[in-house]
């Protein structure tokens, strides 16, 4: 099931891109990926803390999207639409940036699906910052 | 979050197609006080659930693509297009089985040259009469097309 979830490296790096959305797991502070028990309680309570007393902002530990999760955010908070694809025994991954008015996609690969699907999330990365 | 979940009447198809793995949310197969059925929960103990009567595990549409992959070679891309000033989204669906010699066919047939293998769809496409306005909308139309394809085997 881990599989579902991005990397620790990403997931911070969502965050400073203003990915907040309730997930379900959390990086802790040694990087290790733990599940909520109950996501919904369990965000509220995380996230009411943290209204709280804004000084307590939680530190160290980061929310977990799922790889749909984080493709979702860049879909619709950047317009970056991607794909994984099939190409023989591999995969590559295709990226199109619909802010612009000529969007040539960008393509990456061939590998493994889910070395695709890293190497993709890490280029959408790249291109918001 | 619920968008991460496939809907129960496509989770209903692919427990019957076999799939039983760990999975963050079940739906309710039986009506109880306070509980419809079919209704989304996310799973609340320590260990992630496996199928039983009382409830259908709640596969995420990665999970249920991922396991068409893994255990039906089946892969399944969406697509995008701009269209009068907005994006329409279309799915395919890829067999990785790539076709035997003899269905290939003749030798000096061009489709039988190794080098020209490719994967075809097995999607009918009738001039993209797929589309969808939404990658939701997609997502779920491909995800039926899959459970088709598996039925159908």
């Amino acid at each position: 099931m881990n599989k579902e979830f991005i990397e620790y490296e990403q997931a911070l790096a969502l965050k400073e891109l203003g990915f907040d959305e309730p997930c379900f797991a959390f990086y802790n502070h040694n990087h290790q990926l733990l599940r909520y028990t109950n996501p919904d309680k369990d965000w509220n309570s995380l996230f009411n803390q943290t209204l709280r007393n804004s000084k307590i902002i939680v530190p160290d530990t980061y929310t977990a999207p799922l790889y749909s999760q984080a493709f979702r955010f860049f879909r619709e908070k950047y317009q970056l639409h991607n794909g994984i694809y099939p190409y023989y025994d591999e995969y590559e991954f295709q990226i199109k940036d619909f802010r612009l008015p000529t969007n040539t996609p960008i393509n990456g690969g061939l590998m493994k699906y889910e070395e695709a699907e890293l190497a993709c999330l890490n280029k959408l990365i790249e291109i918001v910052k | 979050m619920n968008k991460e979940f496939i809907p129960y009447e496509q989770a209903l198809e692919l427990k019957q197609l076999g799939f039983n793995e760990p999975c963050f949310a079940t739906y309710s197969n039986v009506q109880e006080a306070g509980i419809e059925k079919g209704s989304l929960s996310y799973y609340e103990g320590l260990f992630l659930p496996i199928s039983s009567k009382m409830f259908c595990l709640a596969p995420t549409y990665s999970q249920a693509f991922r396991w068409f992959r893994e255990k039906h070679s089946l892969v399944h891309e969406i697509s995008w297009s701009k269209y009068k000033g907005g994006l329409n989204f279309d799915y395919d669906v890829f067999s990785l089985v790539l076709p035997t010699d003899d269905e290939l066919g003749d030798e000096d047939d061009i489709a039988s040259d190794k080098s020209m293998e490719t994967y075809d769809s097995l999607v009918d496409k009738d001039f993209r009469h797929h589309e969808s306005n939404t990658y939701e909308e997609a997502e779920l139309a491909c995800l039926i097309k899959l459970i088709e394809i598996v039925k159908n085997k």
